[in-house]
């Protein structure tokens, strides 16, 4: 068997001719490859080197494993050299888990992240470099397999280099990487003047044109109100994502973040490992998480950080119907909405609530005023709609589908970020160019209440009943068909989560109901 | 590239002597599987094994999944797992069609580790352990009028055969009985030999921890099942309530269905069954959440030879929980009830010695199958 025989750890750093900051303000003074001007972001650090440290990793039957470790070189090489390097010397590579494991058992107790995670990192790249070379199969096919063979790549920069043509020079930059193919680009933002950098992404938005995507970054230079006011402003300049709007350790503020914008947020360069993303996740602290291999814990721990990921999205949908000869497409419909103000009713069960929310949004992205028609039930709306009775509707999936499948109405309009899996051909209103959340997604709920004097032995029995049903496996299957998810909370953990949401209503409701001041 | 160009489903089944019953009141009359044998065009077999009805399993892969992995790259696992589940999900997220994913699944990762020369273990993270501790499972519900005697004799036989801990069956419908049944057995076999109780789903909250109360008095390592397995809430409490390890979850399939059951710590055991939850590729991210939530994972498992072995493997890569000088190592479930897949399946049984079974060191599963008990017992 062979054995790991020798770590070794290049550290390496090359100058930047071209010092660049982001929102961090750190001077990039050096890096690995040749760099004509020093940069920075919204950090501040000025990047006048670029550096690294290289782990290489050798066996006793000469194969060589290379890997690396992100963050300050110098610190990786001391974790490795001193901590983890005599530990793995005559292991098998192939134990890669197994060598993680040790590894940061070793070291939690100092610390369960951060440039400790980094160095173990460098050595799992390394280690798998060693299994896939030994197996002669490239990594991906030791970890899963090929989902494709190439991959759509953005391109990072528009740093802040020169302070006098920082829209200027952001322009030039977009346009060459645009000519250079780059089908998408990350720019910097976080200049310490909102307006600023919204003119600047303004710019380089109209020199790209609206072909190529555009994300920003702002290295977390904003607070929780600052990045959704002008996340607002850059929904408007069809941003694919808001990076690191806000500092990282701020989990309840990248949660409040996340729901408020309709745009994806993202964040997670600074988290480490499965237990640091998993608090991210599990609450869907932000849309897409950004593991940084080098640095999380290397190829095993980031399959793991996906795993996380991918077990936990759930989203709630509601459609918009009209009657079956009525208008064919979202579009179609709008603009009768358009010709006839004031004029077309849309139905919704209940009032003050997200139907009711999602029909006044329907009128209110066309500009104009629109009927809105409280019943007191969805079955109520779905009959009077069959009818003719109402010109649209608001409903769940759940509640149309008989009538969608008989042909008496029919779907033009999802509510939600992504298409409704039963309903493949509706397309949502987002997709469409229809902002109809801008104060964030929300949830709807169901749920069952009794009076308040019921006595508790009722009450328990009245439970049991009930949860026997919601949580027979044919209703669960109906409800996601739906889009919806069956959940089990009863008593205070219910009471909370319905003040939760009513909260939320109250907030945007007003916002909705209120007329706003013009 | 080495692509897959066949998949054939064994389903094979044998009658069993002395029939016997848990809980749950089936009569096990008969011993079967749906074994997945997975032939690759550079001549590579990959075998693999389907928890559940047999038929159903292979129907799901003649029809549904067999046509759909023909020409692609074994070595692209989790891919066809993708591929697949999002193929059938719209029929059900759970249940058979993720059992015979998982049949597929242990059968490629065999042809992945036959390709590298390499016992799956050491492809999906490495050995934490070359040898696992075994338990037996058995005292089922045999002879009606004998319950006690019958338990005890077969408790002392598990001991005198070396294992080191045993798990017994309840839910007699008498709570009182059942503590009579398992504190005969402690009796019997002494404080040295670790005691676990399975008690199939049979009761309700309240029962299971009332019942429970008194198990810990008898030195009990887990309460395996003791409520339905649909009841998270129930779980929830339970566990809670319990001072002793609740166990669950050999019913439960998938990263998702185990997401709800972790992210609550609904239970102290999760007990994904490889040849069911989804294979290996599933059961090492099932694994990762439990992780992620502080929950220790301690696989399921009642198949043949080939799902014992893919078993091993998974325990084989399976980290201590918490790791420590002296850690507490998942045990390995070895069924004791009469199943002639299990023993002659494999040309080199996978067999306890004083309560330790090694994990397979050759290629893939690193067993070699014996077509002969596959063409005696076939069914179709």
């Amino acid at each position: 068997m062979s054995k790991i025989k020798k770590v070794t750890c290049h550290v390496v750093s090359a100058p930047v001719q071209k010092p660049f900051t982001s929102s961090r303000g750190w001077i990039y003074k050096t890096r690995g490859s040749c760099i004509v001007e020093p940069f920075t972001s919204s950090r501040g650090w000025i990047y006048k080197t670029r550096g690294s440290c290289i782990v290489e990793i050798e066996t006793t039957d000469g194969i060589v494993g290379w890997g690396e470790c992100y963050g300050p070189s110098a610190v990786a090489k001391s974790f490795i050299d001193t901590q983890f390097a005599p530990r793995i010397i005559g292991m098998d590579p192939f134990d890669v888990e197994v060598i993680w494991e040790e590894l940061y058992n070793r070291i939690k107790d100092y610390g369960t992240s951060g440039m400790a995670i980094s160095a173990i990192s460098g050595i799992d790249i390394a280690l798998w470099d060693i299994i896939g070379k030994s197996c002669g199969k490239p990594i991906h096919k030791l970890i899963g397999g090929s989902y494709r063979s190439e991959v759509s790549a953005y391109a990072t920069g528009l740093y802040f280099i020169d302070m006098d043509r920082l829209i200027e020079e952001a322009v030039e930059e977009a346009l060459e990487f645009k000519s250079e193919g780059f089908i998408a680009i990350k720019m910097k933002i976080g200049l310490g003047d909102p307006k600023f950098d919204i003119k600047r992404v303004e710019a380089v938005r109209k020199a790209i044109g609206d072909d190529v995507r555009l994300m920003v970054d702002a290295n977390h230079c904003f607070t929780v109100p600052q990045a959704i006011r002008i996340g607002r402003e850059l929904e408007q300049l069809n941003i694919d994502w808001f990076e690191e709007p806000i500092s990282p350790e701020d989990i309840d503020g990248y949660v409040e973040v996340t729901r408020a914008l309709d745009m994806a947020v993202a964040g997670g360069e600074n988290e480490f490992t499965r237990w640091g993303f998993r608090d991210l996740v599990v609450r869907k602290a932000m849309d897409i998480v950004q593991p940084d291999v080098c640095a999380a814990g290397g190829i095993s721990e980031c399959k793991k950080i996906a795993t996380l990921a991918s077990a936990h999205g759930v989203e709630c949908q509601l459609l918009l119907l009209v009657p079956a000869d009525g208008p064919a497409t979202l579009d179609a419909f709008l603009e009768t909405v358009k010709k006839s103000p004031g004029k077309i009713s849309i139905g919704t069960p209940g009032s003050n609530n997200l139907n009711h929310i999602f029909a006044v949004m329907t009128g209110r992205v066309v500009n104009t005023d629109i009927i809105t028609v409280p019943y007191t039930g969805g079955s109520k709306v779905i009959v009077d709609l069959a009818g003719k009775q109402l010109d649209a509707a608001v409903l769940k999936p759940s509640e149309s589908k008989t009538q969608i499948d008989a042909g008496l109405v029919k779907p033009i309009g999802v509510f939600s970020n992504d298409r409704i899996k039963t309903l493949p051909n509706v397309p949502t209103f987002k997709e469409k160019g229809y902002n109809v959340f801008p104060y964030g997604p929300l949830l709807q709920m169901a749920y069952l209440v009794a009076p308040a004097k019921t006595p508790p032995a009722v009450q328990e029995k009245l439970i049991a009943i009930f949860r026997k049903a919601i949580q027979d496996p044919r209703f669960k299957q109906a409800s996601e068909d739906g889009g919806s998810k069956v959940d089990d909370s009863t008593g205070k953990a219910l009471g909370s989560e319905i003040n939760a949401v009513t909260k939320t209503l109250s907030v945007v409701g007003k916002k909705i109901f209120v007329p706003e001041e013009k | 590239m080495s692509k897959i160009k066949k998949v054939t489903c064994h389903v094979v089944s044998a009658p069993v002597q002395k029939p016997f019953t848990s809980s749950r009141g089936w009569i096990y009359k008969t011993r079967g599987s749906c074994i997945v044998e997975i032939e690759t065009t550079d001549g590579i077999v990959g075998w693999g094994e389907c928890y559940g009805p047999s038929a159903v399993a292979k129907s799901f892969i003649d029809t549904q999944f067999a046509p759909r992995i023909i020409g692609m790259d074994p070595f692209d696992v989790e891919v066809i797992w993708e591929e697949l589940y999002n193929r059938i999900k719209d029929y059900g997220t759970s249940g058979m069609a993720i059992s015979a994913i998982s049949g597929i699944d242990i059968a490629l990762w065999d042809i992945i580790g036959k390709s590298c020369g390499k016992p799956i273990h050491k492809l999906i993270g490495g050995s934490y352990r070359s040898e696992v501790s075994a338990y037996a499972t058995g005292l089922y519900f045999i002879d009606m009028d004998r319950l006690i005697e019958e338990a005890v004799e077969e408790a002392l036989e598990f001991k005198s055969e070396g294992f080191i801990a045993i798990k017994m069956k309840i839910g007699l419908g008498d709570p009182k009985f059942d503590i009579k049944r398992v504190e005969a057995v402690r009796k019997a076999i002494g404080d040295d030999v670790r005691l676990m109780v399975d008690a199939n789903h049979c009761f309700t909250v309240p029962q299971a921890i009332r019942i429970g109360r008194e198990l810990e008095q008898l030195n009990i390592d887990w309460f395996e099942e003791p409520i339905s397995p649909e009841d998270i809430d129930g779980y929830v409490e339970v566990t809670r309530a319990l001072d002793m390890a609740v166990a669950g979850g050999e019913n439960e399939f998938t990263r998702w269905g185990f997401r709800d059951l972790v992210v609550r710590k609904a239970m102290d055991i999760v007990q994904p069954d490889v040849c069911a939850a989804g294979g290996i590729s599933e059961c090492k991210k099932i694994a990762t959440l439990a992780s992620a939530h502080g929950v220790e994972c301690v696989p399921h498992a009642w198949g043949s030879a080939i799902g014992l072995a893919a078993t091993l493997h998974f325990l084989a890569a399976l980290p201590d929980q918490p790791p420590s000088f002296r850690g507490n190592p998942p045990l390995l479930e070895l069924e004791q009830c009469e199943n002639p897949f299990r023993d002659l399946l494999s040309v080199e049984p996978i067999v306890q010695q004083r309560g330790k079974v090694k994990i397979p060191t050759g290629p893939g599963l690193g067993i070699e199958i014996n077509r002969t008990i596959l063409d005696k017992y076939r069914v179709s």
